[in-house]
């Protein structure tokens, strides 16, 4: 039976489906079959951002409605082994998503794979709502400045009353706080929230901090989640947020767009993952 | 049938009432200079409401008389609703009258709620204000009325405690204790009691208790004590970034509160209509 874990943040243009990418990627190449599905209907990128667009047949609304099976709208990455991407539709709207046939298409997927990740789209309606409903995980994605963390703040209280587990009375959906877009210099002049700041806002533990890196945009731009991208900091640190994820001991190594040699030296190359 | 209201209507965006009078030109200059001569201030009052079934029937008068003797003092000078839930269809009666007899029997008929357009129209032409729908507290049943004491008569303000309190009569205070942070959006509502809340209280959060609210972690948010009307209700909290604060209806918002209570660990209360906040012990 897979891990549901759903990506979201209230805010919009925080990272969410950067993130759900370089996690989806990330679990799959630690031998994990992992499936990402895109819930933004209408507004879709997660295909975009995973290189796949130009391979879409049938989508997840056509699953919901019966127009056609799951295994034919399943695309299969071609870089990394083990990882599914389940695309959305763009003409459609969020309405589409019925809750019995987004319930019927997460049972199977449950099923046949170790992880599902949702890309849930922003807001706290009906498509964000659908993509939290079925997690057991959530990671918040939220950027260090205060517009961002009290949207996240309104997205934690909605995962902790909202979802499924919450209406069963189940264990509550276990949630994690990932801070991207991180520029130190700009934590550093006081324009930006402090790691601290943020997580005394929000008291949850701690994923990760990705760093704001250019290697993003050409990440999307390439179709390629930027987790793969090695030479990437910002790559680096989705790889250490999953491997903390998986359950490793990783230490925060709070890097930036540094050339390197100049924070090679002062910075934890030391406390690298080990196995 | 008669119930008590919880009237919240003047909390928010109180306008300065309507000057009857208008100064002659020129006569008002130096009315930027001189000192405040009026605050704006929201409250909240219980009032009792009167619920018409049948207003028209030439009992009505008669059995109202009945009710008030069994309670003088409860109704005495008692400012009251007029709620048109069960009568909205029908066309009004004659407004101006109708708050003429009801002043006969000393009450002072200063609103209606729930009515239509032709009853909101009547009540504006009658002079009586319009009330949100409100939320009713307990059902008063016959036997539960005050009966008339001395310290009714002294109590100029038509506000009779014991009936009025939203907890059902014998019930002891039961404080509500939250320990999970609160969230943007989450409202919390102790009813009857205190809340006490051990974990952080979000921006965009609310708390509210008819009695006190204790926050042993950074309050963030709105804080509203003493909802019933409670003027002896507190606030405190051991970090106070409050948005607002508010006891039995007094409010204060952020940029109000005096930079040196800012983070500090703070109690709140009211003292003679107004917010007063000390260091905590």
């Amino acid at each position: 039976m897979a891990r549901v874990i759903v990506i979201t943040s209230g805010k919009g243009g925080v990272g969410k489906t950067t993130t759900a990418a370089a996690f989806a990627a990330g679990l799959a190449r630690e031998g994990n079959k992992t499936v990402v599905i895109d819930f933004d209907v209408g507004l879709r990128n997660l295909d975009l951002i995973m290189g796949c667009e130009r391979r879409v047949v049938f989508d997840f609304i056509d699953v919901i409605n019966g127009t056609a099976r799951l295994n034919q709208a399943l695309i299969r990455d071609k870089r990394v082994e083990g990882l599914y991407v389940l695309p959305t539709s763009q003409t459609r709207d969020k309405d589409a998503l019925k809750m019995e046939g987004v319930e019927q298409v997460m049972g199977e997927l449950r099923r046949d794979f170790d992880y599902v990740v949702c890309d849930s789209p922003a807001g706290i309606e009906h498509g964000a709502q659908a993509a939290m409903y079925f997690a057991d995980e959530a990671v918040v994605v939220t950027n260090p400045e205060v517009s961002s963390v009290r949207d996240s703040d309104r997205m934690i209280g909605l995962l902790t009353s909202k979802s499924r587990r919450a209406e069963r009375n189940e264990d509550p959906i276990k949630q994690h706080v990932l801070i991207t877009r991180y520029d130190l210099d700009r934590v550093n002049r006081g324009e930006m929230l402090k790691v601290e700041d943020v997580l005394e806002m929000l008291a949850l533990p701690l994923l990760g901090v990705i760093p704001e890196s250019r290697s993003v945009l050409q990440a999307s731009n390439t179709g390629t989640p930027v987790i793969l991208d090695e030479a990437s900091s910002a790559g680096q640190a989705y790889r250490d947020a999953v491997g903390r994820f998986l359950g490793e001991q990783l230490e925060y190594r709070i890097v930036g767009d540094q050339p390197k040699g100049l924070l090679d030296g002062l910075f934890n190359r030391l406390w690298r993952r080990s196995a | 049938m008669l119930a008590a209201v919880n009237s919240v209507g003047v909390n928010r965006g109180l306008s300065t009432p309507a000057t009857a009078i208008q100064p002659a030109a020129g006569e008002v200059d130096d009315v930027d200079d001189c000192p405040e001569l009026f605050q704006v201030r929201g409250h909240l009052y219980n009032l009792v409401t009167l619920r018409l079934i049948e207003p028209e029937d030439h009992r009505f008068f008669p059995q109202l008389q009945n009710a008030i003797a069994r309670a003088p003092e409860f109704f005495r000078h008692a400012p009251v609703v007029l709620d048109a839930t069960a009568v909205a269809g029908r066309p009004p009666p004659n407004m101006a009258e109708f708050a003429r007899r009801l002043r006969q029997q000393r009450l002072v008929p200063v609103g209606v709620q729930n009515g239509d357009e032709a009853w909101t129209q009547a009540a504006l032409n009658a002079g009586l204000g319009l009330f949100p729908p409100g939320r009713p507290a307990e059902m008063l049943r016959r036997q539960d009325m005050p009966q008339a004491g001395p310290q009714d008569a002294a109590r100029p303000v038509a506000q009779p405690e014991p009936a009025m309190q939203p907890a059902p009569a014998g019930e002891s205070r039961v404080a509500t204790v939250v320990t999970e942070p609160v969230r943007a959006g989450q409202q919390i509502h102790a009813r009857g009691g205190d809340l006490v809340v051990l974990a952080p209280v979000s921006p965009g959060a609310e708390l509210l208790a008819e009695g006190h609210v204790h926050v042993y972690s950074s309050l963030r948010g709105r804080a509203h004590a003493g909802i019933g009307g409670n003027h002896d209700a507190r606030i405190f909290c051991y970090s106070l970034h409050a948005q607002l604060v508010s006891i039995a209806g007094l409010y204060l918002v952020n940029a109000e509160i005096d930079e040196r209570w800012i983070g500090k660990r703070v109690q709140i209360r009211c003292v003679d209509e107004a917010i007063v906040m000390e260091a905590l012990p």
